[in-house]
């Protein structure tokens, strides 16, 4: 399975109780994929944080997108924020505790920001 | 997070190692201790735990931190406080197939349900059965996926190996209760104990004789839905035979 290309697409409403889908789906994902619970678990934290730090930016976030795929022997993943144009209501997260956060948790982090916050946040693993 | 004022003492704590700085250095950024260890809940560790795990290792990072590199201590202590408490995350874990506390939990979890059932005569939902447990969503689907790997009974598992359950070996009555079921009185009986949707189930099974995967078909639900509640109403008219009601 971890050779095999794989991916999943997710769009979801960009609201904190819709996060445990994209936990679920890339949990899933990792199960596939023969991670062992430890690893499924700091799968779990990241896209925890990965949702979070997208929806406390200061544009709001409309939809969250999930890509990922297994290729060559690494989880890659990708959550990006489709936003609404409008400043959110939301306070904003502390991007540092979350770069550190994912850090910690995954070897290869990639944070995308732009004038209005982050927009997307990859990372791939190997698996 | 703004911690420019800790600059200086963090500095004098480098050169002093004063115990009175360190301590104000370690309460001064325990709100970011706890941020962390925040992040890491939902694991199956109480978040007390968590954040002393997160406090400890705070205090190692202000022990070791030197300030000359010119790094600022967030950068540094992130990373270790997230380290420390994803490295006792792991040691927790190790060495425990399904952790005690997850056991007790879909135990829990088991009983509740079935309680649930008896009292409102249906499944709860996993809302309602992640409020009854006081756990969150999450949690209850991280359980329910924990409970296909383990050898704890599934309460879904269909009857017989096509979901075909037997009216007489469920209500306890012997094999000609067909017969029995089938006489009017009997059925009237039967049907004026269960709702609408029920009373349709134990007709296209009980009287039209179809299997549970064309009654699925024909109510329009999975054939593991009709098992559950075919094995639902079944105890329950058991349960009101029994008492004589």
């Amino acid at each position: 399975m971890a050779d095999k290309q794989s991916e999943i697409m997710l769009s979801l409403p960009a609201d904190k109780d819709y996060v445990l889908i994209a936990r679920m789906a890339l949990s899933g994902l990792g199960m596939l994929a023969g991670m062992d619970v430890g690893l499924i678990d700091d799968l779990r934290t990241a896209t925890n944080e990965c949702c979070d730090c997208l929806l406390h930016q200061p544009m709001k976030a409309e939809r969250l997108e999930l890509h990922a795929r297994i290729c060559d022997g690494r989880l890659y993943c990708c959550l990006s924020a489709i936003r609404s144009g409008g400043p959110s209501d939301l306070p904003p997260g502390d991007l540092e505790i979350t770069r550190g956060v994912l850090e910690t948790l995954m070897p290869d982090v990639s944070l995308q920001s732009d004038a209005c916050g982050v927009g997307s946040i990859g990372f791939s693993l190997p698996v | 997070m703004n911690d420019e004022r800790l600059v200086p003492i963090m500095e004098r704590y480098a050169a002093t190692r004063s115990p009175a700085l360190r301590d104000e250095l370690v309460e001064n950024y325990l709100p970011l201790a706890r941020a962390v260890a925040r992040r890491f809940e939902g694991r199956g560790v109480e978040r007390e735990d968590l954040q002393q795990v997160a406090s400890i290792a705070l205090m190692k990072a202000v022990e070791r931190f030197d300030p000359s590199r010119g790094f600022r201590f967030v950068t540094y202590a992130i990373p270790t406080i997230a380290g420390d408490v994803r490295n006792y995350l792991r040691d927790k874990a190790s060495g425990m197939r399904v952790p005690r506390d997850a056991r007790q939990k879909l135990f829990k979890m088991q009983q509740i349900r079935e309680q649930f059932e008896r009292e409102k005569f249906r499944e709860p939902s996993a809302h309602e059965l992640a409020d009854a447990m006081q756990i969150t969503p999450d949690e209850l689907l991280g359980l329910l996926d924990m409970r296909n790997q383990t050898d704890i009974a599934s309460l879904d598992a269909p009857v017989g190996e096509e979901g075909d359950a037997d009216l007489s070996a469920m209500l306890g009555v012997d094999d000609g209760g067909y017969e029995r079921v089938e006489q009017t009185q009997w059925m009237s009986w039967i049907l004026s104990k269960v709702d609408d949707k029920e009373r349709q189930l134990l007709v296209l099974r009980y009287r039209d004789r179809l299997g549970q995967r064309e009654t699925a078909k024909r109510l329009g639900v999975s054939q593991m839905q009709v098992s559950r509640m075919e094995r639902r109403v079944l105890a329950r008219l058991r349960a009101i035979e029994e008492s004589g009601a």
